[in-house]
């Protein structure tokens, strides 16, 4: 199997065989270059309150899409196209990565396994997040994007000299 | 209640459950319900800073034929549109009083004078991206349990 990394907070449960079906996904699917899993949650009795006022949002649905690092299994190659975390970023540095990945076409697979369980309680960054902060680092991710996506339709439309082609194909 | 759209209504973003920002003249917005996003360019990009200031149609059109040069028809049956769009994706709402008076046209400076259909794009890509690590809504901050794990930065 080739070189590949894996993340997992201090606070959150990865299902024993994580990894193992991960791997195993890998195996049958060469060109796969990422892997992520679903992922439930469950709250301590301490965030009772905060539940009850969060009730409808995304967070307190019992299973989501994992589009975090903790349900994450990347190939080096993928973690060399997409590049570094955004050091700027204290929050969403994770959904920054994953929006590049998809801008940069680098192939991801969603697992439908429930493979990690995500706790909360107290101490979460989570909510020590604040909101206008937050929501403009959302929308600067977005436009980022958004002029990437852009870039490289100019690009594919473009003509481009011999010698910039490796260059292109490694993005 | 939502209060029904006549031409010389004031017009608002809807500020809690959508977030915006405009740089370079392109509006990027996202609903923080859905996670759907929106792009507002050019013409578009205009409407949106003038809706932000409380614009009505009439006032939209006014602005936009006078900048852009073209038929005040045109630019209302455009603008029309494009705020009926911005209705149904649940970004803005028609206010309760009438429109302030109209502002100087600090927007147009941003913008190139040739008038194109003002266009809302909507993306929903993104949606699953944003559903695990999303805008939360304002509520009380909650205080570290204990000393000893304030520093923990893994805890996301």
């Amino acid at each position: 199997m080739t070189c590949s990394s894996s993340i997992q907070d201090a606070d959150d449960f990865w299902h024993p065989e994580k990894l193992a079906r991960q791997a195993a996904r890998f195996a049958a699917r060469p060109e796969l270059e990422i892997s992520i899993t679903h992922q439930s949650t469950f709250w301590e009795p301490e965030l009772d309150d905060r539940r009850r006022a969060m009730q409808g949002h995304a967070l307190t649905k019992e299973v989501l899409p994992g589009y975090v690092l903790q349900t994450m299994l990347a190939r080096r190659r993928a973690l060399a196209k997409v590049g570094e975390f955004n050091p700027e970023l204290r929050f969403g540095e994770d959904t920054d990565w994953f929006i590049r990945a998809q801008d940069a076409g680098v192939p991801l697979e969603l697992l439908p396994d429930v493979l990690v369980t995500r706790r909360f309680h107290k101490n979460n960054l989570t909510w020590q997040r604040e909101a206008d902060g937050l929501h403009n680092n959302l929308l600067d991710m977005i436009q980022h994007s958004l002029k990437r996506r852009r870039r490289n339709a100019s690009d594919t439309n473009t003509v481009q000299p011999e010698s910039q082609d490796d260059e292109r194909t490694t993005r | 209640m939502t209060n029904e759209l006549r031409d010389d209504s004031g017009l608002c973003a809807k500020e809690r459950d959508v977030a915006a920002k405009v740089v370079d003249g392109e509006a990027v917005l996202i609903n923080l319900a859905t996670g759907v996003y929106y792009s507002m360019d050019k013409v578009s990009g205009v409407v949106w800073s003038m809706i932000t200031n409380g614009s009505s149609v009439d006032q939209l059109t006014g602005a936009i034929a006078a900048h852009y040069r073209v038929p005040a028809t045109q630019a209302r049956d455009d603008i029309r549109r494009l705020v009926r769009q911005l209705l149904a994706e649940n970004l803005i709402t028609v206010a309760d009083g009438p429109p302030p008076p109209a502002s100087p046209d600090a927007p147009m400076a941003q913008s190139p004078g040739t008038y194109e259909v003002p266009m809302l794009n909507r993306f929903d890509d993104m949606a699953d991206m944003f559903a695990l690590d999303p805008p939360l809504p304002e509520l009380p901050a909650v205080p570290p349990q204990n000393a000893q794990l304030d520093g923990l930065d893994s805890a996301r």
